[in-house]
């Protein structure tokens, strides 16, 4: 496992989630377990470039969450939507303890299928609300590529 | 002591928890459940033919359920997983490397499994703070939520049994 500075992707990514602006295009599902991308085009024009501007492709930040541990939600309500067990809502320390996965000679291993049933989890343990964050938006900046 | 408030009643959970342990613990099995026992300071096993463990000497969990029926309910969903691995584990029988059993979910947990972290006070949670370990010492410190696969090592499933067993405030008895 490598440690990188969280602050490039995760911390960035969980910042997104704070804001209140986004809310229409990136957010937490109501469990606060996993975060969907709603819209995708929308978040390649407004939301990427703010934060990933030396990313183009939505491949490109696809690629990120796999390397950082995240796992897309392949059946049921919240299909789509990635999750990480140290990535929850209300939790911003947490994500601290998140590492770039390293796999040895470039071998993943099979994902489960095996989704935790987050509804249910957050019927016993519900995680905190958020709090929107209403600092100043980092510029848009595009690179010419 | 869990009131019995829901369907389920204490002799039904009881009888799903020996099932889970019905089996003789095979030797080999017994020396990687000591020495994680031994990595969590727990007593060594006790009276020849079984050890025991007395919940007491276990870490408190980090308990954020606030009510019984709450911790009832998260036992019904541990033992709807555990359900689970009865028939698989009759399926497929035991492992034979238990050992490499307990090698392959430390290095292979965070692909297999969903810790609910959740517990975790997140303020006191720095970059020094060890909150990973060992899955199992998640497990029973953080009282994690396990799925069914975690089931397909019979390690785990034991140590379930223990996690559900110090949940309700019992004394856990492995037989031989």
């Amino acid at each position: 496992m490598l440690t990188r500075s969280v602050e490039s992707f995760v911390k960035k990514l969980y910042s997104i989630l704070s804001r209140i602006e986004f809310f229409d295009i990136v957010k937490w599902l109501p469990h606060g377990r996993s975060f969907i991308i709603v819209d995708q085009e929308l978040f390649m024009r407004k939301v990427h470039p703010r934060y990933f501007s030396n990313q183009k492709h939505y491949r490109s930040f696809t690629r990120q969450l796999n390397l950082w541990g995240f796992q897309r939600v392949p059946i049921g309500p919240d299909q789509g939507a990635y999750y990480h067990q140290l990535f929850l809502r209300g939790m911003p320390n947490l994500v601290k303890k998140m590492k770039v996965v390293k796999f040895k000679n470039g071998n993943r291993t099979k994902k489960s299928n095996d989704v935790p049933d987050f509804y249910v989890l957050s019927k016993f343990r519900p995680l905190p609300e958020i709090i929107p964050d209403s600092s100043p938006l980092p510029c848009l900046s595009f690179k010419i590529f | 002591m869990i009131q019995a408030q829901t369907n389920i009643s204490n002799e039904e959970l009881d009888a799903l928890l020996y099932n889970l342990i019905d089996e003789p613990l095979g030797d080999e099995e017994h020396v990687v459940i000591d020495n994680l026992l031994s990595e969590f300071n727990h007593d060594p096993p006790g009276d020849e033919g079984h050890f025991a463990i007395d919940y007491y000497s276990l870490p408190e969990f980090n308990n954020v359920i606030s009510s019984d029926d709450d911790v009832v309910e998260s036992q019904k969903l541990l033992l709807k997983d555990s359900q689970q691995n009865v028939n698989k584990t009759s399926k497929n029988g035991r492992a034979k490397d238990c050992r490499s059993n307990l090698l392959s979910i430390r290095e292979n947990a965070s692909n297999h499994s969903y810790v609910d972290f959740s517990s975790i006070n997140d303020e006191e949670i720095s970059e020094s703070t060890d909150i990973l370990g060992e899955k199992i010492d998640a497990v029973v410190k953080f009282g994690a939520y396990f799925r069914s696969i975690h089931f397909h090592d019979n390690l785990v499933s034991q140590f379930n049994v223990l996690v559900m067993q110090v949940k309700r405030g019992r004394r856990l008895i492995l037989y031989t």
